[in-house]
């Protein structure tokens, strides 16, 4: 199986450059959905499932080398790699931010530019950095990933045989968005929450656009103004949007402020 | 027949009212940012605040600082991509007090003419639920370690029922008996293991682990001459839905251990003969040395003390040189001396280390070489008393008494002799004691207290 399966790659769209989107934990590709219509006219637009997550070849999940979020980093190359994509954008939210970021320091000039929604470098409160959590919280989601094993396997059972009536009639919904093999999710979870990359910021050499929601209790706006600083090219940009995922609830501000940076 | 026309539209206002406010669950509405628009009354109290506060809040707001990032990374992802959320376990936190486990379900409500998207939510109490999940989780945790070991284990554990066939089992089994995993499944334990001239183990070890109701254990020796070391015990917590028994059998292959064994009983046969050879040797020496008529009675004597030491010896020798009876070396040397009707003896069996046993043993013969000579075995009403007791100290204190009755007045000697310097003596710097030889005029009385370094069997 080659990386375009393993990663269920999607591409769309028309346009000389390229964006590659890369989705946060907890789901999958389809996070985009509301944000990556915005630039098909303009982009050839490529989709994935990070490994472990979605519709990826969950026997491809390494455990010790997917402990290095590089990891994750080097499956984006990988995947412009695979597709020929000469210095695309990549738009990564969340962790993916991190990650894209690492992959722009591991590899200078193979992405013309980064967008980073609501990304995080270290959750960890340490001395002055506020990340907003203490070591125990973020321990703690990873055991609420345990508790929530039971509760999984409900989302997964096809909500169609007796639905009420007034969920969402196209039930696209064979699969689960947000489901994966619990010690996956488990593991990610753990290297998603307690990694530090603070220190690899600097080296992000590549622009890079940041977007945070003036309100996230995940990755705040102090976040972003520390990464603004510690970056050499990047440029922040706060959104009037609430929550950690304001391409899903604010996906028109979103995709606007993106598409203003790109076209800049 | 009127058609019936139950739609919530039709519902009278103070019933919808009841239905909402006084049902047994969370009902929460917010704007798709999770801005609380609605909630009733039981949710209002579940999270310790008042509907007014609740309206500036967000529902995430509410949750424990995991259920916050749970919120932000999957469920209001799932309610954006699939339109609901079902039964996911998360914790309310009140401003005081305990967390309370609860379980959210949510729906999306899209947009209409006069409303905002939104969504709904139903959360339920699941303090009993998380209380059962976590025991759960506990028990599998348990359940998870116990197999660990069970699995690295350097023993082999089977699963067999009551025919021997073999249902369960970890690698140990699989490296003793040489098979591979396809072929232990079912694998008749009897035709492996096949104890010399016991076709019927199984069947026998099964019996007499259900009479003992607990298990079996026993040594045995195998066709091939390995020496197994054996437990059978029934599985109480059998596999569920089965009628039928399953029995745990844990082999250990003690074949090394048998065969040290067996050798060094061995050596030390061998052992004790020389040494025996050697006091052979010495007595044919003295009996050669001391030829004169004049040194008949030491040379006699000479004999006998040999001969004591050889019994003292005979003793550790069956134990394996590991420890004496003090009973069996009282017994032995009352039975060699042609008296033992005489003596009445009292005190618990102790064994004592190899050292003291040859001095016990030494010193018992002097005492009754010397009470048959001049004491009160010497007369045919003269009898000895042989007492011995443990105190309660932290290291025991040994005290045995010899006290004769029934003798000859006594006289004590001119000077000490071979024997009581032997008594005295001796015995104290071996066995670290005091020892006192009384001449006592009705009888002599010799009282030995030592520290005692062996141990006391029940």
């Amino acid at each position: 199986m080659g990386i375009i399966e393993r990663h269920n790659v999607n591409v769309t769209g028309n346009g000389a450059k390229t964006i590659v989107f890369a989705h946060g934990f907890g789901c999958d590709q389809t996070m985009w959905q509301f944000v990556a219509p915005a630039f098909v006219r303009d982009y050839r637009v490529v989709l994935f499932d990070l490994m472990g997550a979605g519709q990826s070849d969950l026997s491809d999940y390494d455990f010790d080398a997917y402990s290095d979020l590089l990891r994750h980093g080097q499956d984006i190359v990988d995947i412009c790699d695979a597709l020929d994509l000469e210095a695309p954008v990549v738009i990564g939210h969340s962790v993916s931010a991190i990650t894209s970021g690492l992959a722009a320091a591991a590899n200078p000039g193979r992405f013309s530019r980064l967008a980073m929604v609501s990304p995080s470098p270290c959750f960890m409160n340490d001395g002055a950095y506020h990340g907003g959590f203490d070591r125990e919280d973020l321990h703690g989601v990873v055991e609420f990933m345990q508790e929530n094993y039971l509760g999984w396997a409900q989302q997964l059972a096809p909500a169609i045989a007796g639905q009420s009536p007034d969920e969402p009639a196209a039930q696209m919904l064979t699969q689960s968005f947000c489901r994966t093999d619990p010690n996956i999710a488990r593991h990610f979870g753990q290297v998603t929450f307690l990694s530090d990359r603070r220190a690899d910021m600097h080296k992000i050499d590549t622009p890079t656009l940041i977007v945070q929601s003036r309100e996230d209790g995940i990755a705040p706006v102090t976040v972003g103004e520390w990464m603004q600083a510690e970056m050499p090219h990047a440029t922040l940009k706060v959104i009037d949007a609430i929550g950690h995922c304001p391409h899903m609830t604010s996906p028109q501000e979103t995709a606007a402020v993106i598409r203003d940076y790109l076209d800049g | 027949m009127d058609e019936i026309s139950w739609s919530a539209a039709n519902l009278r206002s103070d019933d919808a009212f009841d239905l909402i406010e006084g049902a047994p669950c969370g009902l929460v509405i917010t704007d798709q940012n999770g801005r609380i628009t609605f909630c009733n009354e039981r949710f209002a109290t579940w999270t310790g605040r008042d509907r007014k506060t609740l309206s500036t809040l967000r529902i995430r707001d509410l949750l424990d600082t995991v259920g916050q990032i749970y919120y932000d990374t999957h469920i209001l992802p799932m309610l954006m991509l699939q339109g609901y959320v079902r039964e996911i376990l998360c914790r309310l936190q009140p401003i005081e007090g305990q967390r309370m486990p609860v379980l959210l379900n949510a729906g999306s409500r899209p947009a209409t003419n006069d409303r905002p998207a939104q969504f709904q939510f139903t959360v339920f109490d699941a303090t009993e639920r998380a209380m059962y999940e976590a025991d759960l989780r506990r028990a599998r945790d348990d359940a998870e370690e116990l197999a660990s070991i069970v699995r690295s284990a350097a023993v082999a554990i089977l699963r067999v029922d009551r025919q021997g066939r073999i249902s369960r089992w970890n690698d140990a089994a699989i490296k003793l008996f040489g098979l591979t995993v396809e072929q232990a499944l079912g694998a008749d334990l009897s035709q492996l293991v096949q104890l010399k001239g016991r076709p019927d183990w199984i069947a026998a070890s099964i019996k007499a682990a259900e009479a003992a109701k607990s298990h079996h254990r026993f040594q045995d020796e195998t066709v091939n001459e390995v020496h197994l070391d054996l437990t059978i015990s029934k599985i109480a917590n059998a596999p569920q839905n089965s009628d039928r028994d399953y029995f745990s059998v844990i082999l250990r292959d003690v074949s090394e251990r048998v065969i040290n064994e067996r050798r060094l009983k061995v050596v030390l046969q061998e052992l004790n003969h020389r040494v025996k050879n050697t006091l052979a040797v010495v007595g044919s020496i003295a009996r050669r040395t001391f030829s004169s008529p004049g040194v008949a009675d030491e040379k006699l004597q000479f004999e006998a003390r040999l001969r004591a030491l050889a019994r003292a010896h005979d003793i550790l020798v069956n134990s394996s040189w590991d420890s004496g009876s003090l009973r069996e070396i009282v017994e032995i040397t009352a039975r060699d001396s042609g008296y033992d009707s005489a003596f009445s003896v009292a005190g618990p069996d102790l064994q004592f280390p190899p050292s003291d046993v040859t001095m016990l043993s030494m010193a018992l013969f002097e005492l009754t070489t010397n009470a048959i000579k001049y004491g009160a075995l010497s007369q045919p009403d003269g009898s000895v008393q042989l007492n011995w007791s443990l105190s309660d100290d932290e290291v025991p204190i040994f005290t045995l008494d010899w006290i004769e009755q029934g003798g000859p007045k006594v006289v004590p000697p001119t000077s000490p002799g071979f024997g009581s310097q032997m008594l005295e003596r001796l015995v104290t710097a071996e066995l670290g004691g005091t020892a006192e030889l009384n001449y006592h005029i009705d009888g002599v009385h010799y009282r030995l207290t030592a520290p005692f370094k062996g141990s006391a069997q029940e």
